[in-house]
């Protein structure tokens, strides 16, 4: 036990060097390079699940790192959200470097990409273990960094411009953020995290309160994307495709959305929350942003730009199940960002295989794809029906949670929201399927593996997982649910 | 309530063409294999069925529970009476149809695809009636609704792309309406099983009633209920024969079933009120809303049979023909449920009446549907205008298509007549029951639809078969129908007229004790099982309707030329489709325009921040030339975001100070 506590760190520190000592490698030397990265996300994932199962049998520990201030801490803390976005990350990032070492090896600048891949991993697992504000906001801040190269990799007009743009929003955002901090210390004297919050609205006034959460949010909702701060998203997917599906349907945005449920749960906690007023302006911007998203993902032809805004309508899901103030709500939310994030990084996935095999883009070109990928087809369909939200697939039972959730609240307003975007998803992602599988095309069935194995086989585990978290769902509910028991905790203040 | 008693067997009737759906997929091209295991899933579903029968037959239900599996709370199968027979006879019609397209598939191509998803189809629809509650009942019906779009567009045709199409999105809708109606079911009642629920008792909110609308439209969708019935008569036809006989013969009374279960069973206060010497208010409320629903379902019913009728006359293609019909009969079952609910406690008759059409309804459609099979199979043609004098070259279809065509007509002896009868009573008792005047009318509505399915039966039955051929059919040879075809097709003649020939035997074995799963007054219940079919008043309503129907072909035929028009294209069915959908686009237009608007502020915006702003701040890099540095942000460059964050920190401090001492120095 007395080592196990440093793994969290561990999980910072390793990948970092493991970036680092990956810069040692030439260029032109994959045959060395592409197994030392795998083995590297490897082991972290296999740490990863380590740290799951000793918390889940010794429970919550902490680690202080640094003591800036009294109340400025650089600290580590392993507590139930944590584990699931580090499990989340951790493990999906393994498939993700998996998946790039097949897509990468026509690309130019690998050893770039790989550093900052794995050096993204590291910032990631931070977010996800940190214990106060502050180190969330630290590795937020270095995230943000770190992904900008793998953004602008391409090198292109396209590519640069996106970086600027995706530079710009988010340290706008993380100026908010600041700014919300600050307000916060200023007040309370604290930044950690704790069940049931910090914040104590008596301490100030209500206005000055509702400034900080609102900074807060519009902060971390630039890489959550929430409608008008979420332009630098679809324009990055100018970025490779494993770039695209990690980070931006899993890793960055999320941590965009778990800065802020730890906001929202951790820092104010529900009874400031409801205090403030604000649970439904949050969830009109939200409901705005994911019919809004949806609406123009149908008029995308490009597949990643369409399942760029399909991100930012889901991302809405999460956010609008944490805005719904209560525990059905949050159950939901916190369960889309599991599901979601299957079910997105394989439809990215095949989105990349097809633009590898075929090196087609557009929808409008797809047409009869199915005969030459079936296997990739068959993955995409089954995750766009579960992002619809179909049963069995994992899909449903968010939406479930949020329909319920949403009730409780008392707004079935959200619910028409809800069913309307799983109409429009169903507008604008059958037809892909339909396209692929019974247009007619000028593509031919092949001999042998349809895609480079390094890359199918990440897609068919990923979407047998999609399977498996929607069949069997004693995996996932009971886990979320206590997680959500635990944010939800209403006994501090 | 019945005994429950733990079995496997639900989900291995389930499981079975699940298997079959994932062996075929393995191995598409493999004629023999897939052969096999289609045969294996279809017999397997229907022993696995059968065996069933001897715990219902006990009065024991069967159940089979596992928590937290596929649906939230509990992956249930509850099997009763009603659901079993459903089952049943789905997978005995859907064993025939998969024989008769082992010789049908020969001439259509990607038959393994076409095997794999008609499995799971089947999969999909004997889990419907299984279901013991509605979330598990969802995920089947859904499972039905996108398996079935893959036999939809089977030919991949333009036609069938555009009807694929509306069957697809009303589908999805049509499921996401279920979806909500038992989200807001399930969080006003919470339970989601299907009995009676106690927590209704207390007054039906505007929640309850939502959550009621939106079952029923969702499973109306499915049902093919006038107005939402457009995709029906486009889908059906598209499909290749044993896909539409299924689709017309069972799938659609998925949604029908679903209507019953919601209205007569789940919306009824539970049986337990009910031996109580004054009922209490709680339930009394519950009698009347349920009543007037019922009653306002009993007007959808009629319109539905009354306008699938009027369709069927005008149409010349025989698969679009059916198609309607369908729409017809699924009216009939649809009024008798509104009866049923209606009369409430007394609406045995309702109730049984739509159980037995849709017993009987499975059978003559899906027969004809296989019969159009036979016949587009061995002349390639499906208009009855160039069609002609088939007794002669196919007498065995001519035979069966015979049978099933009295029976749907209602002829005494064959099996639709015990069913249209026990109808007929049951909107004559609903007239009776409070003697609203506009039931009256609905008779007659009943009696002159049950005309005008003669009259289109008859036409269909003169052009096709009976008629001499014209000028250039004449002569073509064509060959007898294949043993397979025959197989199938006998089969369900020869259960057609067994059931036709014995109505007491099925009323008292079959679909009377579907009645026990329903909250009914006995009385009336043993009233319905020993009612006496053949009075005279009945046979003269049939012959009524007969001669009706006759009198009608005749003058049609004879003074109009409505069964050769060119149908005027503003009645054509695509006319229709092509209408909604440009409503549609107009209509999403409209809902677009701001979201576009906003959209393209939001880009200018951006590019104006990116221009004045960007550049602006590009402008004052300490660094200039062409060589500026700044232009190229990267990770050697990190000043930029230094000078954003410092200019954010000292504004921060500022208004940390501001908020820290400002207060109190301005004396707040």
């Amino acid at each position: 036990m007395d080592r196990i506590v440093y793994l969290p760190l561990f999980l910072i520190v390793f990948p970092f060097f493991g970036a680092l000592l990956s810069s040692l490698i030439p260029e032109g030397k994959d045959r060395i390079r592409n197994p030392f990265v795998v083995s590297i996300s490897l082991i972290s994932a296999v740490a990863t699940v380590f740290v799951l199962y000793y918390f889940y049998h010794f429970g919550s520990w902490e680690l202080l790192i640094h003591q800036i201030a009294p109340g400025l801490e650089i600290k580590l803390r392993m507590e139930p959200f944590a584990a699931l976005f580090a499990g989340v990350a951790g493990i999906l990032w393994f498939f993700a470097v998996l998946y790039s070492t097949g897509y990468m090896a026509h690309e130019h600048n690998r050893r770039r990409y790989y550093i900052f891949y794995l050096l993204s991993l590291s910032m990631t697992m931070g977010i996800a273990f940190s214990a106060n504000l502050l180190t969330l906001y630290l590795f937020y801040e270095f995230l943000t960094i770190f992904t900008y190269p793998l953004v602008i990799h391409e090198g292109n007009k396209e590519a640069r411009e996106a970086g600027i743009k995706y530079i710009i929003y988010s340290f706008l955002g993380a100026g908010l953020i600041l700014t919300g901090l600050v307000l916060t210390y200023g007040n309370m004297g604290t930044l950690e995290f704790a069940q049931g919050g910090i914040v104590d609205l008596s301490t100030g006034t209500l206005r000055m309160w509702q400034i900080a959460f609102l900074c807060f949010i519009l902060g971390f909702g630039v890489k959550a994307a929430i409608m008008p701060l979420h332009a630098w998203l679809p324009s990055a997917m100018a970025a490779p495709t494993p770039v695209s599906a990690l980070l931006h349907a899993v890793a960055v945005v999320k941590s965009g959305i778990f800065g802020i449920v730890r906001v929202m749960y951790s820092v104010f906690g529900i009874t400031a929350l409801v205090g403030l007023q604000l649970g439904f302006f949050v969830a009109a911007l939200v409901s705005v942003t994911i019919l809004t998203a949806s609406i123009i993902a149908m008029q995308q032809d490009v597949l990643k730009r369409r399942l760029a805004y399909s991100t930012i309508s889901q991302l809405g899901y999460i956010t609008l199940g944490a805005g719904l103030f209560n525990m059905i709500g949050l159950t939901g939310g916190l369960l889309h960002i599991i599901n979601h994030a299957i079910l997105k990084i394989t439809l990215f996935f095949c989105a990349g295989a097809i633009i590898t095999v075929t090196g087609k883009k557009k929808i409008s070109e797809l047409n009869g794809l199915g005969k030459q990928m079936p296997l990739t087809m068959i993955a995409f369909t089954i995750a766009a029906i579960g992002m619809i939200g179909i049963p069995p697939i994992n899909g449903f039972i968010s939406k479930w949670y949020l329909i319920q959730g949403s009730l409780e609240a008392g707004a079935p307003i959200f619910v028409a929201v809800l069913i309307g975007s799983a109409l429009l998803n169903a507008a604008y992602f059958l037809p892909i399927v339909i396209a692929a599988f019974f247009k007619e095309g000028q593509f031919k069935k092949e001999k042998g593996p349809e895609a480079p194995l390094s890359m199918l086989i990440p897609i068919l585990v990923l979407v047998i997982g999609c399977l498996v978290v929607g069949i069997g769902l004693e995996l996932t509910v009971p886990y979320l649910h206590s997680i959500a028991e635990y944010l939800f905790f209403s006994g501090g203040n | 309530m019945p005994q429950e008693i733990f079995s496997y067997l639900p989900l291995i009737a389930v499981v079975i063409p699940l298997i079959s759906f994932v062996m075929i997929m393995c191995a598409k091209d493999l004629a023999w294999w897939r052969n096999a295991w289609s045969l294996t899933g279809s017999t397997g579903t229907l022993a696995a069925v059968a065996f069933m029968y001897q715990h219902l037959s006990l009065g024991q239900a069967l159940i089979f529970k596992v928590p937290m599996i596929v649906t939230p709370y509990n992956f249930f199968f509850r099997v009763d009476e009603f659901g079993f027979l459903i089952a049943l006879i789905t997978s005995f019609i859907w064993l025939a149809a998969t024989i008769f397209a082992l010789e049908y598939m020969n001439h259509e191509e990607n038959r393994g695809r076409f095997f794999a998803f008609f499995m799971l189809t089947l999969s999909g629809t004997v889990g419907v009636p299984l279901a013991g509650d509605l979330l598990t009942l969802l995920l089947f019906f859904e499972i039905m609704s996108l398996a079935s779009y893959v036999l939809v567009v089977h030919t991949q045709t333009e036609e069938a792309f555009s009807a694929g199409n509306l069957y697809l999105y009303l589908g999805v809708f049509g499921g996401m309406c279920l979806l909500t109606g038992m989200g807001i079911f399930y969080y006003n009642a919470g339970s989601l099983a299907i009995t009676s629920q106690a927590a209704l008792m207390e007054g039906l909110d505007s929640y309850y009633i939502a959550a009621a609308v939106l079952m029923i439209l969702g499973f109306g969708i499915k049902a093919g209920m006038v107005p939402v019935h457009i995709w029906l008569p486009r889908a059906h036809p598209v499909a290749p024969a044993p896909a539409s006989a299924l689709l017309s013969g069972l799938m659609i009374k998925a949604g029908a079933y679903g209507i019953i279960r919601i209205i007569s069973m789940i919306y009824t206060p539970d049986s337990s009120t009910m031996v109580m010497e004054t009922l209490s208010s709680g339930a009394v409320n519950l009698w009347n809303q349920v009543s007037e629903a019922g009653y306002i379902i009993i007007w959808f019913g009629i319109a539905t049979m009354f306008f699938g009728a009027f369709l069927a006359v005008i149409q010349n293609n025989i698969k679009k023909l059916l198609a309607c019909s369908s729409i017809s009969q699924i009216g009939y079952i649809i009024m008798g449920a509104g009866v049923g609910a209606y009369m409430g406690y007394d609406g045995a008759m309702g109730v049984g009446g739509a159980t037995y059409h849709i017993f009987n309804h499975a059978f003559f459609k899906s027969t004809l549907f296989l019969a159009a099979g036979a016949i587009v199979y061995l002349t390639g043609e499906l208009d009855i205008r160039k069609l002609g004098n088939l007794k002669k070259k196919m007498p065995f279809t001519a035979v069966v298509v015979l049978i099933a065509s009295l029976g749907i007509v209602g002829m005494p002896l064959f099996n639709g007549y015990a069913s249209k009868t026990l109808l007929h009573h049951a909107i004559v008792d609903a007239y009776a029951y409070n003697n609203v005047y506009a039931l009256y009318f609905a008779e007659w509505i009943f009696t002159l639809t049950s005309a005008g399915t003669v009259c289109y039966f008859l036409k269909f039955l003169y052009f096709t078969f009976w008629r001499p051929a014209p000028g250039d059919q004449e002569g073509k040879v064509i060959k007898t129908e294949p043993i397979l075809m025959k197989v199938g097709m006998g089969t369900l003649a020869v259960s057609m007229v067994l059931i036709g020939t014995s109505p007491y035997f099925v009323l008292n074995n079959l679909v009377g004790p579907t009645l026990n799963a329903f909250v009914l007054d006995s009385y009336l219940v043993q009233y319905f099982l020993d009612i006496n079919l053949f009075y005279l008043s009945d046979l003269v309503a049939v012959a009524l309707a007969l001669v009706l129907g006759a009198v009608l072909f005749y003058l049609l035929s004879k003074y109009t030329n409505i069964f050769n028009l060119q149908i005027p294209h503003w009645l054509g069915l695509e006319y229709h489709g092509a209408l909604i959908g440009k409503l549609a686009v107009l209509l999403w237009g409209f809902i677009t325009l701001p979201f576009v608007a906003v959209q393209d502020l939001f880009g200018a915006l951006s590019d104006f921040l990116y221009k004045r702003v960007f550049l602006f701040l590009q402008n004052v890099d300490y660094r200039p030339g062409e060589a500026a540095i700044f232009k190229s942000i990267n990770i050697s460059n990190i000043e930029f975001d230094m000078v954003l964050v410092i200019i954010a920190l000292s504004l921060i401090l500022t208004i940390a100070f501001y908020l820290r001492f400002g207060l109190t120095l301005f004396g707040f």
